[in-house]
């Protein structure tokens, strides 16, 4: 396990690494960006050159580009993330109420493209080339070419506004509201991560399927239950495995189009917005986030190939 | 259900297989097996072999269908729904496959693997001790007595080892019947022989019926007493061992038991079976063999031959079988007792000279140790002469070909090719580099990745003769190049893709000769060609060589296939060379106890040591 342990390390430290290069990036695009934040800051009206001044020396704007990134990375470290130049509020607060509604809605999503992706692709794949496993495979391109705002607004008008069985708009307050604004979003966004895990599931299930010790473990008198459990699965684990980590990262970047479709306050929106108002801080606490999240999920799929196939742990070469 | 005394225990009549597109790949296929009977399918990739075996044990892979009837006991089990069949499966009939690598889940440990299948008299699971117990006394049947291996995962054993496992695994539950289909092809020489002797010594001790299917005459002989011998999705020829081995009834078993080389002479003509095996759909309603028969005539043409039983329990799809048998005899006779010395050439010199060259591979993982793959071997090949590198896997013979051609960088030593100093390929100048390249061709073991599908032949043979003659190439050249390994002009026009694999290594080694090299390296160059077609493409090499008079270092693990091709041949093991010669006195004679061991391990030559249990 020692060597699990040292993986683990170098790992992490790789992920630091990432996490460092990528907020630097971010942080350089923002300053090359074109106008000046403190424009942006002030509006049109008030923006006398006394005005301008004052908010340049308030937000630091007149160090030189590396002590800027000084003080950002200072901040980070920290677990600082600045202020909003918009509302002054602390961009590590604003994004963690936010991330209140975006947790939930992306492991949702996740959670609903995992059943109907995993289940269906299992499926159709035990029925390769027969009727149900095509009227699966319809089903999938229709769901992975539909765009998540097509069907969210399809969806708000048929729940929401003929039947009215959800809410339109809003995040809810308290948990079951919360939950219940949540219902149409999660499945909007679920829909579009099932069907490429469908399809990712169908392909892996259906080339392990084929496989030598599986025809072996079947020619043995095994039931088709236990090869599909032992067998089977454990081999496609590794390709869904990865499919799903994709999903998930995916999930965090579709749930800004779900959100500002069903008007939700989430991180998603909150990016838009920091965006339109050219707020660098929130642009770049959001980017640093998310960038942390990806990693880290990034890094629990490379600890759970080495779960699922102990050919890792021990050192040989897959075969 | 008491079955009649007459009734054999597994017994197949009229089986058909078809694809759902209807193609036809098996048509009609006889088949008895006596319980306790060791039973061979011989055949030749596309002779429905494989899917007959699938079909028995009910595993008919997805978009096939077969028809007809399997009984076993008596009982039709063909139609069973799949649950009543599953049943049957490893309780009565198992199986193993070909490939001991891909056999076993890579991910589950040799025990678990062995016990999954075994249930109490209750039909549950054996408590963890007892499945423990029941491992190791199972992997001690099978000859392995480390009980270490029980909680091994497959990826830690060799191959003979993962073989062992897997048959212990599939006679878990005792079956009666147990099918092995080519058990012993993915394996080396030396441990083939083992896993045959050990399949031999279980169906003896256990009174199993075993179904042992192999592209190899010599194989099927020395394990099974019945011998069924599929061609183009039928049995052409049913019989005891030995009655088949001295007097094939059927042309097409003689042309197999011809084109097989002989591992203790050199023969002067080797027998080709000319042309390929046909589908079953372009030979229906006539004798499938016809086209390659030189006995055929206008009646083997137009109607399809029954299996009629012969006197001494032989049965036989060939009308006429009676008439031809005396020249069958005789055409046997002639070919089997010629025996040419082989043309002795003095110990040659001056085209490679290799001293004490080395190759080291740096280690896969830090743990690791770097593989060393050479350890300080000596070599010489005198120009025009053929050599051979004899070897099992992992013994350098693979390096060794490629060191020559430049693929692999000697990590010591000197090498010496054609005058020049090829030690450090990387190293030579551009000029030195090009005399190199142009001095030293290769043939690659497999013919269906080592050509571009998406050129066509012309095209792959007009871009090497370009090398030589300048830019313009004319259809001429090419032309003469594909006559001269007995392919007709009009192949330049084709993709690989419409070649046999036969054709392709033709064009492999037309490719290779365009350059006009003094040595052709030939690595395993037959050993992924069917039986009858190896003789075809060996007879090619030999032509080639005696035209040309260019040198061959030919490689590969066969005996047969050296003795026909080398005049002097290097035994490696291991890295390292262990004894060489002129191959008809390392054959008949071997010094080293490896060697021994080799020679001892081809099929049928039972004088050598017993076969030796995996520690």
């Amino acid at each position: 396990m020692n060597s699990l342990a040292l993986y683990l390390l170098r790992r992490l430290a790789a992920a630091v690494l990432v996490v460092l290069v990528v907020s630097f990036l971010i942080f350089c695009c923002l300053y090359l960006a074109p106008g000046s934040p403190e424009q942006a800051i002030l509006g049109p009206q008030q923006a006398t050159p006394e005005a301008l001044a004052t908010i340049r020396s308030d937000f630091g704007l007149d160090d030189s580009f590396v002590l800027q990134y000084w003080h950002f990375l200072d901040g980070l470290l920290h677990l600082d993330l600045g202020r909003s130049f918009q509302t002054g509020e602390s961009v590590g607060s604003g994004i963690t109420s936010r991330l209140g509604v975006t947790v939930p809605l992306a492991l949702g999503g996740f959670l609903v493209a995992c059943v109907l992706g995993i289940g269906g692709g299992i499926i159709a794949a035990q029925r390769r080339g027969r009727m149900s496993d095509r009227a699966l495979g319809t089903l999938g391109v229709v769901a992975a070419s539909t765009p998540a705002y097509a069907s969210g607004v399809l969806f708000l008008y048929v729940f929401g506004v003929a039947l009215g069985w959800f809410p339109v708009s809003g995040s809810g307050d308290g948990l079951s509201d919360r939950a219940f604004h949540l219902v149409l979003p999660i499945v909007t966004l679920g829909l579009v991560g099932a069907a490429s895990m469908f399809r990712r599931t169908r392909v892996a299930v259906v080339s392990a399927l084929e496989r030598d010790d599986v025809a072996f473990a079947r020619a043995r008198g095994l039931s088709s239950r236990e090869v599909l459990q032992k067998y089977v699965l454990r081999h496609a684990m590794v390709m869904i495995a990865t499919s799903a980590g994709v999903i998930l990262i995916f999930m965090l970047a579709g749930a800004a189009v779900v959100e500002s479709t069903f008007d939700l306050d989430g991180v998603g929106s909150y990016l838009l917005t920091s965006i339109n108002d050219k707020d660098l801080p929130s642009v770049q606490g959001i980017a640093v986030v998310t960038t942390a999240l990806v990693v880290l999920i990034n890094l629990a799929m490379d600890l759970l190939y080495a779960v699922i196939d102990p050919r890792i742990q021990r050192g040989a070469a897959a075969d | 259900m008491p079955a009649d005394i007459t009734e054999p225990l597994l017994c197949v009549s009229g089986l058909t297989v078809r694809s759902t597109t209807g193609t036809t790949l098996v048509s009609g296929v006889d088949l008895e097996l006596r319980e306790g009977e060791a039973l061979a399918i011989v055949g030749e990739s596309g002779s429905g072999k494989s899917l007959t075996a699938r079909s028995i044990i009910g595993l008919v892979p997805t978009g096939l269908h077969a028809a007809g009837s399997i009984r076993f006991r008596g009982e039709e089990i063909l139609d069973l729904p799949e649950r009543r069949r599953a049943r049957l499966r490893g309780a009565q009939i198992s199986m193993i496959l070909q490939d001991p690598f891909t056999m076993l889940h890579p991910m589950r440990r040799c025990g678990a693997v062995i016990t999954e299948t075994l249930r109490t008299a209750t039909g549950s699971r054996l408590r963890k001790d007892e499945r423990r117990r029941e491992a190791v006394r199972r992997l001690a049947e099978v000859g392995i007595h480390d009980e270490r291996v029980a909680g091994q995962y497959p990826f830690e054993l060799s191959g003979g080892m993962r073989q062992r496992v897997a048959i212990a695994a599939a006679l878990a539950q005792n079956p009666q019947v147990l099918i092995a289909d080519e058990p012993s092809t993915a394996l080396d020489v030396t441990t083939q022989k083992e896993v045959l002797d050990l399949l031999v010594d279980l169906q003896r001790s256990r009174g199993m019926a075993l179904i042992l299917i192999t592209h190899d005459l010599r194989v099927a002989f020395s394990v099974c007493q019945q011998v069924n011998v599929f061609y183009a999705g039928g049995v052409s020829e049913v019989g005891p061992a030995e009655e088949l081995e001295a007097a094939p009834a059927h042309p097409y078993t003689l042309g197999l038991l011809l084109a097989e080389p002989p591992a203790d002479r050199r023969v002067r003509d080797l027998v080709n079976i000319a042309g390929t095996v046909p589908t079953p759909d372009a030979v229906a309603g006539r004798c499938a063999f016809a086209a390659r028969c030189d006995w055929a005539t206008d009646v083997c043409r137009s109607i399809a031959p029954r299996l009629v039983d012969t006197e001494d329990h032989r049965r036989v799809a060939c009308v006429r079988t009676d008439e031809i048998a005396g020249e069958m005899r005789e055409t046997r006779e002639r070919y089997e007792t010629v025996d040419v010395a082989p043309s002795l050439a003095a110990v040659g010199t001056g085209l490679v000279r290799a001293r004490g060259l080395q190759v080291t591979y740096p280690p896969r993982s830090r743990r690791d140790a770097p593989m060393q793959a050479l350890r300080g071997i000596d070599i010489d090949i005198g120009p025009g002469e053929s050599v051979g590198i004899v070897g099992e896997s992992g013994s350098g013979k693979t390096t060794l070909g490629r060191c020559l051609t430049g693929l692999a960088t000697p990590s010591g030593g000197s090498l010496e090719i054609d005058g020049t100093d090829a030690i450090a390929y990387a190293a030579c100048s551009r000029d030195e580099r090009r005399k190199l390249r142009s001095a030293v061709q290769m043939v690659f073991q497999d013919p269906y990745s080592s050509l571009n599908p998406s050129r066509t032949v012309g095209a792959a043979l007009g871009e090497a003769l370009a090398v030589r003659y300048g830019k313009d190439v004319g259809p001429e050249r090419i032309g003469a190049l594909l006559d001269r390994v007995g392919l007709p002009a009009g192949y330049a026009e084709r993709r690989p893709v419409a070649l046999s694999g036969g054709e392709r290594q033709r064009v492999a080694i037309a490719r290779a000769i365009a350059l006009e090299p003094r040595l052709l390296i030939c690595d395993e160059p037959v050993s992924a060609l069917d039986v009858s077609v190896q003789a075809q493409v060996l007879t090619v090499l030999r032509d080639v060589r005696e035209e040309l008079g260019l040198a061959y270092l030919f490689i590969t693990h066969d005996l047969a296939v050296v003795r026909q091709i080398a005049d002097r041949i290097y035994v490696m093991n291991k890295g390292e060379v262990v004894e060489s010669g002129p191959t008809h006195e390392v054959l008949e004679a071997p010094q080293h106890p490896y060697t021994q061991r080799l020679v001892a391990s081809v099929p049928g030559n039972d004088a050598g040591t017993p076969s030796a249990i995996a520690s």
